[in-house]
């Protein structure tokens, strides 16, 4: 049955797994679905999901299968034909399995969570699960303000998997063999530290809709939870191999993780917040670890990973090893997230000696006062001398990522956007005409900001729509230099973002109101309906300006105040207070900020 | 001087699940294969280098293919029974490299080569009269049928001189086996003859319910005889 389905969809691959290094295990005592709420081509390129994926499957007992999110059309064959979600390593449906995890890294494809729970025949509320049904566990960013999905999550892991996934699994293994029951383990979990199991807490709301009281029902339940990170990030488990897709992906290449968090403080960054502190791996373990991974893929490209590679304390020697390794064997090193300098100009010249690719610049803001409210410490001189010197080296392609309705902005920050862009087409012009073949190509990108939790921004206002869209359009009217392409996102879309974001229980309602008339795969615009959303939050008795528009005070209790990043709120505040006085904090390694981090006792705290 | 050239034909099975990945999708799966598996690939010259690697015939998607042909071109020499081996450690379910040799001097490649193609198909349908129906339909000389032509416009071709050889077998299931013109010069899909088949018969027409597969693949010399590409 499966086979005629298979030929009546579009790329049927997404769904047989058999891939390069797919794991393959016979019965084993714990069945774990590892689920990637999106299409196949986007999970497959997820590095998270290659580490946990062997990091569990290197247990003898425990076989970590994969699931991603079917396609419209696949979804439609496999409802007609009443055939369950399956994951790909055995095809076995997850419905039978002892954990179903879900990776959160998008709030948009929290409809696709509820849809995939549906189509495993899983009780999409976790109170309606019973004896039999997996334990429905919940990971990645997205997890620290888990309250929009608690109602369906039995358990939130709260950090980096790789520090309790072992206990927990040992704990429910021995759970299993004495015959225990579902809410038996519940219980049980409550010991790991940063594990939240949202059914041992209750929650009430003030007269205005605000959160009352956060409280937990059960002895056991800590009233907060601390985030698990990995002290040594030099000797934790790194896979020797990764999945190698039989189709193309959105990234097919070897993935080094270079180091985790930022030492930047940008205010409007959740992953420069959650991720602390900075933790790097040494140069030559990421070496070694290369050529197994080379060796093992026959991948074409390694790509370095992290939040800013620049600051990697060992970038020089490691860019260079890498290129000396592999020059010779026509294998690309791809750069993402560099600063531009001297320095990784002249290596991007080395990495890519036929095509120039485009130079990426992220200013986020127009004005350098906006941007020292954000903490961005880019500066204009910055970017103007970084493209002059791309454009003398042959560059002629630049992309601007900017951020619109960031706090305190006014229309002289979206008139500095043009200016930027157009100070950048004139300093290409700065070259003498023989020496510049092709005209220049400006691309100014801007996306709507939406306040995240844990950043100093989390108090903040978002624009509203209508604002958003007078704002786009005022740059859109004067961006008037032809060298300059101006691209601008759809605002509705930031807007619900922003309510999954910063929602708290009650959204759950408004998500499974919008997922059951129809919503999902949110994050592709073509797929969106607005309308749909607005109708689940009326319905819900909610609205989208309570949750994406207001501004929070200080002493608000906030849907996700019992989660511990070890950041702490008085942190945030006074960051936000800088922001509004324009002060600029500076980066982990020039001067400590006091935020909290220290306590987890490793990384850039010590260094 | 000539530089001396080590080219060698691949025979594999692309069967079961994957069936489902398409042509350049295996194409950068054998690329894959030949760098994990530490095999002398010559690279061809040029600003973009790439493996000198040559399918002698896409299989269409969903397709099996009992003996497909990729021609390689290797930096120096190597047993066959090695190369064989070390591919085969680096293949996944559904695929392996059943036979190895090295080209002749001068020799085409299978892409230049190919004429005729074997085709297994088996059919969704049950009628014991069935082989009479295709005996009686064989003898018919000209096979007109409309297929889209390059510039998408309709237009009407005689499929019956592409089709060299036509048998069938109704024993449990309806089986048909063809052996249809397959190249560059003249390419007869399976699709198309079975569509012509259904038709004249009075049948539903639904491709995906029929499973085919591809047998062999043949050169065929001035005379008209086929050679099996491995030969």
């Amino acid at each position: 049955m499966l086979d005629e389905i298979l030929l009546r969809v579009e790329k049927p691959a997404r769904y047989i797994g058999n891939e390069i290094n797919m794991v393959k295990k016979g019965e084993c005592e714990i069945n774990f679905a590892f689920c990637f709420p999106d299409v196949y081509e986007v999970g497959m390129s997820h590095l998270g999901m290659q580490i946990l994926y062997y990091f569990l499957n290197r247990r003898e007992d425990t076989y970590c299968q994969r699931v991603f999110a079917p396609w419209v059309d696949m979804e439609d064959m496999m409802r007609a034909h009443g055939i369950p979600l399956y994951a790909l390593e055995t095809g076995a449906p997850i419905k039978d399995f002892d954990f179903v995890g879900f990776t959160l890294q998008y709030e948009m494809s929290y409809t696709n969570i509820l849809n995939m729970l549906d189509l495993a025949g899983i009780p999409v509320y976790a109170r309606d699960r019973g004896e039999g049904d997996p334990i429905v566990i919940g990971g990645g960013p997205c997890a620290y303000n888990p309250e929009p999905l608690a109602d369906f999550f039995d358990i939130f892991y709260i950090g980096e998997g790789e520090v309790y996934y072992d206990e927990i699994l040992d704990m429910y293994k021995e759970h299993k063999r004495n015959g225990g029951t579902r809410a038996e383990f519940l219980e049980k979990a409550l010991s790991v530290p940063c594990l939240y199991i949202p059914k041992f807490y209750d929650v009430s709301y003030n007269e205005d809709g605000t959160l009352k009281s956060f409280e937990p029902n059960h002895p056991n339940a800590p009233r907060t939870i601390k985030k698990a990170i990995v002290k040594d990030l030099d000797k934790v488990f790194y896979p020797e191999k990764q999945i190698v897709p039989l189709i193309e992906v959105v990234h097919d290449r070897v993935t080094l993780e270079v180091f985790r968090g930022c030492i930047r403080g940008c205010r409007f960054c959740q992953a420069g917040y959650i991720y602390r502190p900075v933790r790097e791996k040494n140069a030559d373990t990421l070496i070694e670890c290369s050529k197994s991974l080379v060796a093992n893929s026959g991948h074409e490209e390694i790509s370095l990973t992290s939040l800013s590679t620049s600051d990697y304390t060992q970038f020089q020697p490691l860019a260079t090893g890498l290129l000396d390794l592999y020059t010779k064997d026509k294998i690309n090193i791809a750069l993402p997230s560099l600063r531009i300098d001297a320095f990784s100009l002249d290596l991007m010249e080395r990495v890519q000696e036929v095509r120039k690719s485009s130079l990426t610049f992220a200013p986020e803001a127009g004005t350098q006062r906006l941007r020292n409210v954000i903490n961005k410490g880019l500066t204009e001189e910055d970017i103007l001398n970084g493209a002059a010197l791309a454009f003398s080296g042959g560059w002629n392609r630049v992309k601007l990522y900017f951020m619109c309705g960031l706090p305190t902005e006014t229309d002289e920050d979206l008139f500095g956007v043009i200016d930027l862009a157009n100070k950048i087409v004139d300093k290409y012009h700065e070259i003498p005409k023989e020496e510049r073949p092709r005209p220049v190509s400006v691309v100014a990108s801007m996306s709507c900001f939406v306040p995240k939790p844990f950043t100093p921004f989390q108090w903040a206002a978002q624009s509203t729509v209508q604002e958003f869209l007078r704002k786009t359009k005022l740059v859109k009217t004067n961006m008037t230099k032809k060298q300059v392409r101006y691209i601008y996102h759809e605002p509705e879309l930031c807007s619900m973002e922003a309510v999954l974001a910063r929602g708290d229980r009650r959204v759950c309602d408004a998500v499974y109101r919008a997922w059951k008339t129809g919503a999902k795969f949110d994050g592709w615009s073509e797929f969106f309906r607005y309308d749909l959303w607005l109708k689940a939050l009326k319905d819900s008795g909610l609205t989208l300006e309570f949750y994406a528009c207001r501004e929070r005070s200080y002493d608000e209790l906030l849907p996700w105040d019992h989660i511990n990043i070890g950041v702490s709120k008085s942190f945030f505040i006074k960051e936000m207070e800088r922001a509004k006085a324009g002060q600029v904090t500076k980066n982990c390694r020039a001067e400590c900020a006091m935020c909290g981090a220290k306590a987890f006792g490793t990384g850039v705290c010590y260094e | 001087m000539n530089r001396m050239t080590y080219d060698y034909r691949l025979q594999f099975t692309k069967r079961d699940k994957m069936r489902y990945i398409g042509h350049l999708d295996l194409l950068k799966y054998f690329q894959r294969a030949i760098k994990r598996a530490n095999v002398p690939i010559a690279f061809s010259m040029g600003f973009n280098p790439h493996q000198l690697v040559s399918f002698t015939m896409p299989l269409p998607l969903g397709m099996s293919g009992l003996a497909e042909y990729v021609d390689i071109r290797l930096e120096s020499e190597m047993p066959c029974d090695d190369l064989k081996t070390r591919l085969n450690a680096q293949m996944s379910d559904g695929m392996e490299i059943t036979a190895v040799r090295r080209l002749r001097e001068d020799e085409d490649t299978g892409a230049a080569l190919v004429a005729a193609a074997d085709y297994t198909a088996v059919l969704d349908i049950c009628d014991p009269d069935f082989a009479d129906k295709l005996a009686s339909l064989k003898a018919v000389p000209v096979w007109e049928i409309e297929k889209l032509g390059k510039k998408k416009k309709l237009k009407t071709v005689d499929i019956r001189p592409l089709i060299y050889a036509l048998d069938c077998e109704t024993a449990e299931n309806t089986v048909i086996h063809a052996r249809l013109a397959t190249g560059s010069n003249s390419n007869l899909k399976p699709e198309l003859m079975l569509r012509y088949i259904y038709e004249k018969l009075g049948l539903d027409f639904d491709y995906i319910r029929i499973k085919i597969a591809r047998t062999e693949m043949y050169r065929r010399d001035e005379s008209g005889n086929f050679t099996g590409l491995m030969e």
